[in-house]
């Protein structure tokens, strides 16, 4: 991959990775120190790495650099105290959703979390997904089943709060 | 894919997001009939999905990295003294050559002519001592080898080589004569391929070596010959497009033959 074809996987993929960071650890510094960690150790490795595979790559590091952000910490945290109230990145308008969701997240397993943050925030297939986290596509469908039950069981909760 | 209780979250979502082509959709509903507790669940699934989220990276700026490289002058300059050093050097020792006295390059060549009238390769005669295993992976074409070292006799001559030669190892001029008999089990008809890989004999480096193809073999036809030959390199390649003839003379194969010259130092140019 050439010093360009870097450039270019930064526009395409770097807000992208960041909602993905976000997403994994609900705190926006942390997110960004990921990605920035990432395109760091890319940029080293950007020579031997075809940009077909970028997008897989990017996303794979963001993943194991999250589980080990989660390792080191090894504690819950609370997602509403860590999200601030007024962020440039995140509009005012789908703010409070957004709060929820991060609710509904927290409640997930990190596996769970990050299949269906993969999966409807970056519409990955079930055979990428299954790529990025090491698992097979079988296990990929039914964990994802399992995840979307659990979440429609917690919004029917905080629905009704 | 049999769909039991065991499996069948395999396919929810498929089947939920309506991916399940005809045949397994079919299955799955048999499955759902089936087990009526099971249907009840398909049945109240909802689909929750993430709703939009889009984020900016901040400082997204400092991630570009600038592939332009700007070269310091110093870079240019030390390239251009490299350059200066090298010519200086050249233009020494090439001065240094033509010193070198007219008798003395005369008698150079004089022993040149002495060297190459005794390589003559035609006055050889082999000793039947197999030695070198050539073989071609692809097509299974074995051959063998025998070897006759024509050193020269004249051991005044071999001083004056030695002589000339001082700072170099001398190689002694060699023929080898290789046999390649093709295997029958291979199918020999196909587009240009490794004929035969052919291990130099007392390979050394920058020694140049030529072949040429003597006799083929009449169950053989042979076409765009080329021998591919890294002076560098241990192995010698054979490349050709070979074709078996239909009717064989089977016994004449082991007059296929590879020659293969070893040049020595006398390659080197004197003129």
């Amino acid at each position: 991959m050439t010093a360009n074809e870097y450039n270019q996987c930064v526009s395409e993929h770097a807000d992208g990775l960041y909602r993905f960071a976000v997403s994994m650890l609900s705190d926006l510094t942390e997110a960004e120190d990921v990605v920035q960690q990432v395109f760091e150790k890319f940029w080293k490795r950007h020579p031997d790495v075809d940009l077909g595979a970028a997008k897989t790559y990017l996303f794979t590091s963001v993943h194991r650099t999250c589980i080990d952000f989660f390792r080191r910490k090894k504690t819950s945290r609370n997602t509403t105290e860590l999200l601030p109230q007024h962020d440039a990145g995140i509009s005012g308008h789908n703010y409070e959703n957004q709060q929820l969701i991060q609710q509904l997240l927290s409640k997930l397993t990190e596996e769970q979390k990050t299949l269906i943050i993969l999966r409807d925030y970056e519409g990955y297939s079930y055979r990428e997904i299954a790529e990025i986290m090491v698992l097979t596509e079988s296990q990929v469908k039914i964990n994802l089943f399992r995840t979307r039950k659990k979440l429609q069981f917690f919004l029917a909760g905080s629905l009704v709060q | 894919m049999k769909i039991t209780k065991e499996n069948y979250e395999e396919f929810a979502l498929d089947f939920i997001e309506g991916n399940l082509n005809a045949a397994d959709r079919q299955h799955f509903e048999h499955f759902l009939n089936a087990h009526p507790a099971i249907r009840k669940n398909i049945d109240d699934f909802e689909l929750v999905v993430l709703p939009s989220f889009t984020p900016i990276m901040p400082n997204k700026s400092t991630l570009y990295r600038d592939n332009s490289k700007i070269r310091p002058i110093l870079f240019y300059v030390k390239n251009i003294a490299a350059i200066i050093l090298v010519l200086i050097l050249l233009s020494t020792v090439l001065i240094q050559l033509n010193k070198q006295p007219t008798s003395d390059l005369e008698q150079l060549k004089s022993i040149k002519e002495n060297i190459q009238d005794k390589l003559p390769y035609r006055d050889i005669t082999l000793q039947e001592k197999p030695e070198i295993k050539i073989s071609n992976p692809d097509i299974g074409l074995m051959a063998t080898t025998t070897e006759k070292s024509p050193s020269i006799s004249d051991p005044k001559k071999r001083k004056i080589r030695k002589a000339l030669f001082s700072e170099t190892e001398i190689a002694e001029p060699k023929e080898e004569l290789v046999l390649i008999t093709p295997n029958e089990n291979e199918e020999l008809h196909g587009p240009i391929r490794t004929m035969a890989l052919i291990e130099k004999i007392d390979f050394k480096p920058d020694i140049l070596l030529e072949y040429k193809i003597d006799h083929r073999p009449n169950n053989l036809l042979i076409e765009n010959e080329e021998i591919q030959n890294d002076p560098f390199s241990k192995i010698g390649r054979l490349l050709a497009r070979a074709n078996l003839l239909p009717t064989g003379l089977q016994e004449e194969i082991g007059e296929t033959s590879i020659r293969e010259k070893v040049i020595p130092e006398t390659y080197v140019d004197l003129k």
